[in-house]
């Protein structure tokens, strides 16, 4: 089989794709068989509704600058060059 | 440059020592006032788009003065340009919730001793049907009297004979003892009556006239809110105008519009919509009644406390809703936005660390994290009163607006 990756022509024997998937397959079995442990960044209603599920989370408070304003971020950026 | 201008406003706000050397009619002692004069909380606003609890504080300043004898002779005065509207953060002052201050009301009157500026505040009217709510009954103006003919007077003997008393002390040590100093005064008021109550005996009054005083403080745990006011606007106004400086001075709402003030950009206001608290009403009131955030007191948020020092008063949550913990987040939150932190304000439970001071337009804008305000809520309609108390954020759009004159100025 050949797959394109960043301008090479790589091969992959079927074999070995077989191995990888099935790799992917028991690290996907891993994940949901174990306890979650999760980070949650930025929508605290996440972290909550996780919490309320039993699942240990640790939120992270975090939120965009400036709320994401474009211009905001552009004039932050101005001012500190100017200082 | 900026970092430079803000470590100097912090030490100027960190040696501030506010005194509270005096009390006396408005009109005797606040800059610019005159007998048509009406102060009012927030930025600039006029007759036309003031909220209800404001207009109704009008109408009873104006009758109170006897400017005017019912709410339409009032409108007329109004009408007919006869009446001086401004902020009272434009003359020093502060007053809670409505915040009107006309000529004949006594004002406490602080003195920062360590940079020679003064600030001046309302008395608190005490609970129920009280001006800075936009009530205007004939009760609320015989009140107004009252502390124009008795209490004004007979304090003014207990301050002088106290020569002064140090209101940075009270407020640092009522906050160890569960007051921030915004909504909860009960610490505070208490250590203040301590304080006077010696003074208060030896200014020989009329005992009737001892005991009044001496049951209408111990009857209003929020007294000094308005002492705690006046102290943080002596404070903020010592860090007002220096050059480059990104340290907020001011933030106010006149019910209307929020309203911010940036050191480094003198007296110009940046506003935006003013925002309506989450918390907790009272039995027969929601949402659906209350008017968009109101009042001066916001100074004690902008000096580091208040929401600021939530941490130091877990009891609060009760009053304005939410956890113990919440208290400690928000404080742990402010901390991300302020250039420094206090030396005389500290919060035990926080291994006493100091209260966040200092908030940054440039650190608000970064983080996205808008300061906390601790408010009480008024009713949308004039003369109704206080209808429960919660929390509020400042408006993002009003830091927005801070940083474009910034960068215009840089």
């Amino acid at each position: 089989m050949k797959k394109s990756y960043l301008g090479k022509v790589m091969t992959m024997s079927n074999k070995k794709l077989k191995v990888k998937r099935e790799k992917r397959k028991e690290k996907r079995e891993n994940l949901f068989n174990k306890k979650l442990k999760v980070i949650n960044i930025g929508i605290e209603t996440f972290a909550e509704d996780l919490e309320k599920q039993g699942v240990e989370v640790v939120h992270v408070d975090w939120r965009p600058p400036a709320g994401g304003d474009a211009e905001i971020l552009k004039l932050l950026d101005k001012l500190e060059e100017g200082s | 440059m900026f970092e430079e201008a803000n470590q100097q406003a912090i030490e100027k706000i960190k040696s501030a020592q506010p005194i509270l050397v005096d009390l006396k009619p408005a009109g005797n002692v606040i800059p610019r006032m005159s007998k048509n004069t009406i102060l009012h909380a927030g930025p600039p606003i006029k007759w036309e788009r003031m909220c209800g609890p404001l207009r109704g504080a009008v109408y009873g300043a104006l009758i109170y003065e006897e400017l005017a004898g019912s709410p339409e002779e009032a409108e007329e005065l109004i009408k007919n340009d006869e009446i001086l509207f401004a902020p009272c953060h434009e003359h020093n002052s502060v007053g809670p919730m409505a915040g009107v201050i006309s000529a004949s009301m006594p004002v406490f009157v602080v003195k920062n001793k360590e940079h020679g500026n003064f600030s001046y505040s309302s008395m608190n009217e005490g609970l129920g049907k009280v001006l800075r709510f936009g009530a205007y009954s004939e009760e609320v103006i015989q009140h107004l009297k009252w502390m124009e003919m008795e209490l004004g007077p007979s304090l003014e003997l207990t301050i002088k004979r106290s020569r002064g008393i140090n209101l940075k002390t009270i407020i640092s040590q009522a906050l160890h003892m569960g007051d921030e100093c915004h909504n909860r005064n009960v610490a505070a008021t208490s250590l203040f009556e301590r304080e006077i109550m010696a003074h208060l005996i030896e200014a020989n009054l009329e005992t009737s006239v001892a005991s009044r005083i001496a049951k209408f403080l111990a009857e209003n745990d929020h007294f000094f809110l308005n002492l705690s006011m006046a102290a943080c606007k002596a404070m903020m106004d010592a860090a007002h105008s220096i050059e480059n400086c990104t340290v907020i001075t001011a933030m106010s709402r006149n019910g209307t519009e929020f309203g911010i003030r940036v050191s480094g950009l003198g007296d110009q206001w940046f506003t935006a919509p003013a925002p309506t608290a989450k918390g907790l009403y009272f039995p027969g009131y929601g949402p659906a009644d209350a008017n968009p955030d109101l009042g001066d007191s916001s100074i004690t948020e902008t000096r580091g406390i208040g929401g600021f020092a939530m941490a130091a008063a877990p009891a609060i949550v009760e009053f304005v809703g939410g956890t113990p913990a919440d208290a400690v987040s928000y404080t742990k939150e402010m901390m991300n936005i302020t250039v420094s932190k206090d030396d005389s304000f500290t919060i035990p439970s926080l291994d006493f660390e100091g209260t966040p001071m200092g908030i940054d337009v440039v650190k608000v804008l970064n983080t996205g994290i808008l300061p906390i305000i601790n408010t009480g809520i008024a009713h949308k309609n004039s003369g109704r009163g206080q209808i429960g108390a919660g929390i509020v954020r400042a408006p993002m759009e009003c830091f927005k607006k801070a940083l474009k004159a910034l960068v215009e100025k840089a």
